[in-house]
Parts: structure tokens; C-alpha cells; sequence
């Protein structure tokens, strides 16, 4: 089924960027690569059959000898590769569960093109140009030597400065049942569908002097390749993509960049995609999906949706909208033409591409429960972390999924409301509460954001890439305001865009943009694990001889963490007094003086500290004011849950 | 002629609204002894804090986290309640129906209490045997729908086996068993039969006579309705004491029509089988 909604206001023709793959006619990045692919999938072996040319231009000021590469899919070649290993056949809740799950990539040919023209793999091979006897598997990770996610090769001819090398491979790749995001399933229907990313060799990154943290003065640059790791995501560099596939007619397509090719002959459909300073491509097929289109300004944005979820393919949508209106507003442009949102199956949903994305929901799904809408806003979110900044997943994985929580635990509060992620009645959970609560409850001490993505334990990992940096940059932001906070993002997206930030060069933006040093708030929360606690512990008052009152407060720093705090006083008489404190002490008395007693003592009354683990002990009244308003409510509620309970338990006997 | 019945039942809890009142407070205190901890608790954590007149007004997650976390063990207790409460319940249960049939039969006007202490002994057993074919409903409901899952198969067939089939299959067949439970009580106390005859008589009400079905059926959606509406109340209003009065109106409807209900059967069981009533000592209405 398609619907196709058309968008046409007094005649005006939506702009020509039907045939472009981003709103700029120049190069957007630096296009240090560009893959030319030509895949055919056999659904019965769910197998690829690829050829590619890469060109990779050499960035740095001296020759490159040695190139190295990801072959991502041999992580599922057995289970003897480092991500098995370290998920113990298990990826975030999936486990490879068929007779022939595994997966991989084979290369049957490598070698220097010899010529300037399209990839013809069949030429003869001149002599020197083979490179695929030397390929050979590295395990910069770690020491296990049947793990053969990145190769190197040593070329015969070294790559001068500024000089493009052209590769022609031929390889096949087996696709996994579906695993960390790529691979097949059988649908419902009986037919296959398969989400098809990290299909391909795919070059690393050579890092070169002064970028990231390689020094400036270092002779040459470092090739940053890491093992696919089961906590682990990706690392590329941008370029350009020219990819045309073959697929059984009757399969709906959804792939990166615009489509500008499709024929159909013989039974194979041949569509031909372009994607445009993006540092990867991914597809999907099936012939199940449903079709569904909107246009939003200058994204066209298509929803492939499982027969059995049309009647949410709108919240889809919907949902892809508000990010981008948002993201367009608070960070920057969305600089691609296309969206795809796919509705995918299992496990390989809940993940990003450049402008592919995979959602995920279930039959029956009810509108209060807006996941569904949550994890389209994140998805949608990484076009930006993910796609356009592509900071270095491996080694950072917080400037991509950290930032991303943070933005869409605020474009979630913001366009459906603070307790909207479940909204049934008076219970209400919103998105950046409950990032929170992922952070300050599930040991808050361990897990510093900056830590390479394998070396978190399993917990920490998902904790400190998501809930903690989503929660410790909300706190930056009622720190110093939304203004503040906005500036900084947009400074951050235009200076960094296309140049793979890291986190020192994030936190350099904030300073500048703010023209304060934040190596305090950075040290602690980014680098370290500072946990922050203040509590009130007493309040007490002295009536003088004049009748006015001497009080104190006792405020108790209960850990390591030091954040500055307002506090507020409430004396008897309803008057308010506001203290502001630096929080550095570890116990802090605030004595005041007057004509009323003191009955109230509260720390960070607005809730700006985020990362306090504590809310609630950061509250106290005089004992005589002492309320049990809450306890009593809970009290008779809980009585007549109790009482319909015992009703309907009766009915058992 | 179910609608004459229900009629009855009606009317003797009107006349006898004590009865109801029983009901409804025996059900109400085993509440309030369960909610005793949860006050302590959240007392404990929240009437020194300032927030509980904020936590009273609306549903706030971190300070929710933070009292759960302070007052988990002994909010943890509540679960090891359970453990007792549901035998209570369970004895509760048969006490009182065992009261109300007594009070309710040969035209009404007898000692609810009386009933208690002369059949709440036998009406247990009867009760542990019903378990019984109770546990091989639910068996059978999740055998068959292992079964249908097999047919129905993928998300969409899952999600009608899981929550739409499963629930209302054990509803059924619940109600289905409680029926013949109630009946066989009846034959208990009002047929004045052994247990181990009680209960095989009860098996036979649902399947001979269809005004027992219709009895019974048009009671239970009265008793759906006046749980449906506290339940839909605590969600739309929860926090206000208004909501907990309401409540408690609507709880005491629903003892009402528990009394009413008892009053139906026993009144089909009498015009069915009258040969089998013998008089009894006469007794005071003293409930
Ligand atoms: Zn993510």
C-alpha cells in the first residue's frame, strides 16, 4: 500500500534536491573516500555478492605504506571473534538462535585499480596490483588472534600526501541471522527480511596530527581501527556512495542517500542509490513493507512499515518530524534530502545509518506509551552525533549516543510533555526523568563517560553512553541556562560537523562559548565519577532574649561531588531567603538571624542539579511541620487496591 | 425467570443491609492492615522531607526513587504479607459465603454468625477441593493456548493468545468453576450434603440448569461494574480523598452485591430443590 502525500503550496514546486543528496550543490565534508558497490542479495543464501572500488585520498603530510580495514560482519563469523567473546553469543538481548546464524565477509579479490573507469573485476590482474595474499588479520584490541574484524595490507607503492588510491575489491558477504543490528529474519509472513549494515570492506580512519588526540607534533598519522567489540559501534570517515543493488522484484527497498536509478528485469529489480558526505551506507529489504511518504521541507521522509504496524505507520512519521523540526531549530540543519525510517524486525531495530534509521514497536502499541516515538526521535537523532559530527563510537561512544539521549530526552519532554514516555493517568514518566534515574540509581560511581566503549562492564557501558551523559549535560544546561546551552550546541554542530569531534573539543566549544573554564564540571562528570549528594541534616532554633530567633542549617556533602547550590530558607512568618553556596565543604552550617523562626531548608529547589542521586533528601522542615499528607494518601489509596483486589481474588475460590 | 431471582436478591439486601456491611468491613480491614506498613514507610521517608505535600499533589519519579530506595525493606515486607493475607482471605471468603447462605436461605431471616460457626469448618474443605478443578481450568486454558499460539502464530496472532485470548479464557473458566463452587456450598449448607457430595453436585448447576447460568452471569457483571468504576475512579482522581470516599460507596455496592448475589442462588437452589430442605432449630436475626 502507498500513500503518498503531497506538499504544494500556491504552485510553488518543492525545491530540485529530488535529484541531490544534500541541499548543497559543494562538497559538504572532505570525501576523503568514496565507495562505488555493486551488491546482488540472494535471498535463498542470504548472501551478497558485492564488487567495490574505494578510493581513499591520503590526509596526511607524509606517504602511507599500509591501509587498514573493517570487516565488521566477521563478528558473527563464529564464536571465536572478540564481540562473541565478549557478549557471549549474546547482543543486547539477542542471541544468534538458528541452525545457520553466523555471518561474515569473505574477499576473494583486493587489489590497486588499474585503471580510471568503473570497476571491471575481471581484468587481468597486473603484476604488483594483487593485494589479497596480503591481507592480514590485526587484533589492535586485544590478543585474540581469530578475531578478523580489521585488516591491514601493505602496499606496494607508497600513497603520496594528498593522493587518492583507488582499491577494486570482490567479496561476499553471509549475512548473520539477524545480530547487533544487521542481518535476516523470517517475518511473520513467512518471507525474509534483512537489514543489511557493515556489509562491506570498509577502510579505517587515518587519524592524522592535531586531530583528535594525536599529537600535533607526531611525525605521521595513526590508524584508528578497533575490533568490532560487543559494546562497541563505529568509526569512518566521510565520503561518497554509489551503490546499486540487485533484489528479487517484488522487494521494497530502503537505503541511504537518494534513490536516482530502478529498473526491473527478470524477475531483479536493480536500484541504484546515492548518499553524499555520509560515512556509511545500509539497506533493507523485504517484501513485506508497507510504504508510506511525507515531505518536510526539504527531506523526504519515507516510512517502511510492517504489515501488522500500518496502523502506527503516521506515529512514525509524526515522530521523524518532530526531531527534525527541532534539531533544525536548537542545533542546525538537517543537510540531507532523504529520511528513511524503517520498521524493522527483532533486533535490528532501535538502530542509525546515514539517513536510515530503524525504529521498532509492537502490535497494539497504545498512543500513551510513546516508545515507539522515543526511539524514532533518538534514531533520528544520530543523523547528527552519529552521521554529521561522527565523533569516534569506538573510544567516545558518549559524544554519540550520550549527546543523542540528551537531545531526545529534551525533544520528548518538550513536544509531548514532562511525563510523557508513559502517561497513564496520574502516572507519568517522562524522558529525562527517567535518564536520570538510569544514572543516579544504577551505582553512579562507576562508569566514567570517557572510557573506551569495551572496557566499560556490560552495565556500565549503557549507563554511562546514555542515561549519565544525557542527565549530566541537562544538568549543564540548568546550569547555565537554555540560551547558554543552545549557543553552545549550535557552535559545537557548525564548527564541528564533518571533522569527527572529540570530547577535549567539545568541552573547548562550551569554553568559548561561554568564556568560562569548565575543566570543574568536566573533570567530575565527563572525565570522572563524581557523584553528587547534598542532603539537609538538621535545622535547629534558639529563641533569644528579644524574642527574635538564632537558626542554623546543617548541610551534609555526602560524597565526592561538588556542584554549586542555591538554598532556600522558609521562616515561620511565610518569608523566603535565597543562599547561594559553592558546595565545596563537606559539612556547611548557614546561620541566619531574625524575627522569625526557620522551618524550612531546601537545596536546589528548582531541581537543576540533575546529578543529585537524591532528591529527596535534599528537603527539611521542622519537625512540628512535619506532613503525612503523602504517607496517608498512599495509605488509603493502597487500602482500596486492596479492597478490589481481595474482590477479585475471591472469585478464585 | 433469572430476572425474578436477581430481583430477590436484591431485595433481601436491602433488608438486610448488616449483611453487606460485613462483607465490606471484613474486606476493608484486611486492607487497612496491609496499608499499615506502607504508611510507616512512606512516613518514615517523606514527613520530615517537605515534599509530602508536593508527592501528594502529583506523581513525581525521582522522589518516588528515592523513597522506594529508602523504604525498600520495608516496603518488601508488604510481599511477605501476602503470604498470610491470602489464606486469610481465602478462609474469609468461605466464612462468609458459608454466613450468608445460612442467613439467607428458607426465606431469609437467619443468623448470619450462626452459619459462620456451624459450616465455615466444611465450607473450607469444600473451598480446598475446589481448587481442584480451578487449577485444572488454568491448566487447560494454558495447554490450549500453547496450542492456539502454534496457529496463531507471529506478532499479530500472538498478541490476541497473550491478551486477548488467555485473560478472557481464564476469566471464563474461573467464573465458570466459582459457579459450580457457590452452588456446591449451597448444597452444603441449604442441601445439608456431605462435602465430598457437595462438591460433586456443584459440578453438575452450570451445565443443567440455564437459569443458574443467567443467575449467575447477570450477578457477575454487576460486580465487574462496581470494580471497573474504583478502579477508573483511582486512576482519573487518585490522590483525592474525594476519590477514596467514592470508592468506598462503590465497595460497599459491590458487598451488596455479593449478599444479593448469594441471595439469588439460594433462593433458584430452594424453588429447585425443595425436597431436600429440613428445618432447623429457629434462630434470632442477629446480623
Ligand atoms: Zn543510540
Amino acid at each position: 500500500m502507498r500513500s503518498f502525500i503531497f506538499v504544494c503550496l500556491l504552485g510553488f514546486v518543492l525545491p530540485s534536491f529530488a535529484q541531490q543528496a544534500t541541499t548543497s550543490i559543494t562538497p559538504l565534508s572532505d570525501r576523503l573516500v568514496s565507495y562505488t558497490i555493486k551488491a546482488e542479495l540472494n535471498p535463498d543464501t542470504k548472501t551478497i555478492k558485492g564488487t567495490q572500488r574505494l578510493t581513499w585520498r591520503n590526509p596526511d603530510s607524509v606517504p602511507v605504506d599500509e591501509l587498514q580495514f573493517h570487516l565488521y560482519l566477521n563478528a558473527f563469523k563464529d564464536d571465536k571473534s572478540t564481540f562473541m567473546k565478549e557478549s557471549g553469543g549474546v547482543h543486547r538481548g539477542n542471541s544468534a538462535s538458528s541452525e545457520n546464524p553466523w555471518g561474515g565477509i569473505d574477499i576473494s579479490s583486493m587489489r590497486l585499480a588499474d585503471d580510471e573507469g568503473d570497476l571491471r573485476p575481471n581484468l587481468p590482474v597486473g603484476s604488483g596490483l594483487d593485494l589479497t595474499d596480503s591481507i592480514e588479520f590485526i587484533h589492535p584490541d586485544d590478543d585474540n588472534a581469530d578475531d578478523q574484524t580489521v585488516f591491514l595490507v601493505k602496499l606496494p607503492r607508497s600513497v603520496a600526501p594528498g593522493e587518492t588510491l583507488a582499491l577494486d575489491f570482490v567479496f561476499e558477504s553471509r549475512l548473520p541471522e539477524i545480530i547487533a543490528r544487521t542481518g535476516w529474519e523470517i517475518a511473520d509472513s513467512g518471507e525474509p527480511f534483512f537489514f543489511v549494515g557493515q556489509w562491506f570492506p570498509k577502510i579505517a580512519v587515518l587519524e592524522i596530527p592535531g586531530q583528535r588526540y594525536v599529537p600535533k607534533d607526531a611525525p605521521k598519522g595513526e590508524w584508528n581501527a578497533h575490533q568490532f567489540h560487543a559494546n562497541s559501534e563505529f568509526y569512518a570517515d566521510f565520503g561518497t556512495y554509489d551503490v546499486t543493488l540487485d533484489v528479487p522484484e517484488s522487494y521494497e527497498v530502503g537505503a541511504s542517500g537518494i534513490k536516482v536509478e530502478e529498473s526491473i528485469q527478470n524477475g531483479i529489480k536493480t536500484l541504484r542509490y546515492k548518499a553524499d558526505d555520509v560515512i556509511d551506507f545500509a539497506w533493507t529489504a523485504s517484501p513485506d513493507f508497507l510504504e508510506y511518504t511525507q515531505q518536510w521541507r526539504h527531506v523526504f521522509i519515507r516510512a517502511l512499515i510492517q504489515p501488522a504496524h500500518k496502523g502506527q505507520a503516521q506515529r512514525h512519521i509524526d515522530a521523524a518530524i518532530v526531531a527534525l523540526e527541532r534539531y533544525d531549530e536548537w542545533i542546525g540543519e538537517y543537510p540531507y534530502t532523504t529520511l528513511t525510517v524503517v520498521d524493522g524486525i527483532g533486533d535490528s531495530n532501535g538502530m542509525e545509518y546515514p539517513t536510515l534509521i530503524t525504529a521498532g514497536t509492537t502490535y497494539g502499541l497504545p498512543t500513551w506509551a510513546r516508545v515507539l516515538e522515543l526511539v524514532t526521535i533518538h534514531e533520528f537523532g544520530h543523523q547528527y552525533f552519529m552521521g554529521l559530527l561522527a565523533s569516534n563510537e569506538f573510544e567516545e561512544a558518549w559524544l554519540d549516543e550520550g549527546m543523542n539521549s540528551y537531545i531526545e530526552s529534551r525533544i520528548v519532554d518538550d513536544a509531548y510533555g514532562r511525563g510523557s514516555v508513559i502517561e497513564l493517568g496520574h502516572f507519568k514518566i517522562g524522558d529525562i526523568a527517567a535518564q536520570r534515574l538510569g544514572y543516579v540509581k544504577q551505582k553512579p560511581s562507576k562508569g566514567a563517560l570517557i572510557t573506551k566503549s569495551w572496557e566499560y562492564t556490560m552495565g556500565d557501558y549503557g549507563k554511562a553512553s546514555y542515561a549519565k551523559p544525557a542527565t549530566v549535560m541537562n544538568t549543564l544546561e540548568r546550569y547555565w541556562g537554555w540560551d547558554m546551552q543552545q549557543k553552545f550546541l549550535k557552535a559545537y554542530y557548525a564548527q564541528w560537523r564533518f571533522k569527527h569531534p572529540s570530547t577535549r573539543d567539545l568541552q573547548d566549544v562550551a569554553e568559548q562559548v561561554s568564556g568560562e573554564d569548565l575543566d570543574w564540571f568536566f573533570d567530575q562528570f565527563v572525565y570522572g565519577t563524581a557523584v553528587v549528594d547534598y542532603a539537609i541534616d538538621s535545622i535547629s532554633n534558639t529563641k533569644k532574649e528579644d524574642d527574635s530567633y538564632s537558626s542554623r542549617v546543617r548541610i551534609w556533602r555526602k560524597y565526592d561531588g561538588i556542584f554549586p547550590v542555591s538554598i532556600r530558607l522558609t521562616f515561620a512568618d511565610g518569608s523566603v531567603q535565597d543562599q547561594s553556596w559553592d558546595g565545596q565543604d563537606e559539612w556547611k552550617d548557614i546561620r541566619v538571624a531574625g524575627p522569625s523562626r526557620l522551618v524550612e531548608a531546601f537545596i536546589d529547589p528548582e531541581f537543576d542539579v540533575l546529578v543529585d542521586i537524591n532528591r529527596l533528601n535534599n528537603r527539611k522542615v521542622v519537625a512540628d511541620l512535619a506532613s503525612n499528607q503523602f504517607a496517608r494518601q498512599v495509605q488509603f489509596r493502597s487500602i482500596t487496591f486492596y479492597q478490589k483486589l481481595f474482590f477479585v481474588l475471591s472469585g478464585l475460590f | 425467570m433469572s430476572l425474578h431471582y436477581i430481583k430477590s436478591g436484591y431485595d433481601s439486601a436491602r433488608e438486610r443491609p448488616a449483611l453487606s456491611a460485613i462483607v465490606y468491613v471484613g474486606n476493608l480491614i484486611m486492607g487497612l492492615i496491609l496499608s499499615i506498613p506502607v504508611f510507616i514507610a512512606l512516613s518514615t521517608a517523606t514527613s520530615e522531607s517537605g515534599f509530602s505535600g508536593d508527592m501528594a499533589g502529583e506523581f513525581d519519579l525521582a522522589l518516588w526513587a528515592d523513597m522506594l530506595e529508602s523504604s525498600g525493606p520495608l516496603l518488601q515486607t508488604l510481599v511477605s504479607q501476602l503470604l498470610w493475607v491470602l489464606p486469610l482471605l481465602f478462609v474469609w471468603k468461605m466464612a462468609s459465603s458459608a454466613g450468608l447462605i445460612h442467613a439467607q436461605s428458607e426465606g431469609g431471616g437467619r443468623s448470619f454468625w450462626t452459619g459462620v460457626g456451624r459450616y465455615t469448618g466444611k465450607a473450607t474443605l469444600l473451598g480446598l477441593l475446589f481448587m481442584v478443578p480451578t487449577v485444572v481450568v488454568m491448566v487447560v486454558v494454558v495447554l490450549i493456548a500453547t496450542l492456539l499460539s502454534g496457529v496463531l502464530t507471529g506478532e499479530v496472532g500472538s498478541f490476541w493468545v497473550q491478551f486477548v485470548f488467555t485473560p478472557i479464557a481464564l476469566f471464563l473458566g474461573v467464573a465458570f468453576i466459582d459457579m459450580m463452587h457457590d452452588f456446591g456450598r449451597i448444597e452444603l449448607i441449604v442441601g445439608k450434603k456431605g462435602v465430598m457430595d457437595s462438591w460433586l453436585a456443584g459440578f453438575k448447576w452450570p451445565l443443567h440448569s440455564s437459569n443458574a447460568n443467567s443467575i449467575y452471569i447477570g450477578w457477575m457483571v454487576l460486580g465487574m461494574i462496581f470494580l471497573i468504576l474504583p478502579f477508573m475512579l483511582d486512576v482519573s482522581m487518585g490522590g483525592l480523598f474525594l476519590a477514596f470516599i467514592f470508592q468506598q460507596i462503590l465497595l460497599f455496592g459491590r458487598a451488596f452485591i455479593t449478599v444479593g448475589w448469594i441471595n439469588s442462588e439460594v433462593a433458584f437452589y430452594e424453588d429447585t430443590v425443595p425436597a431436600a430442605v429440613e428445618l432447623d432449630e429457629t434462630e434470632g436475626l442477629d446480623a
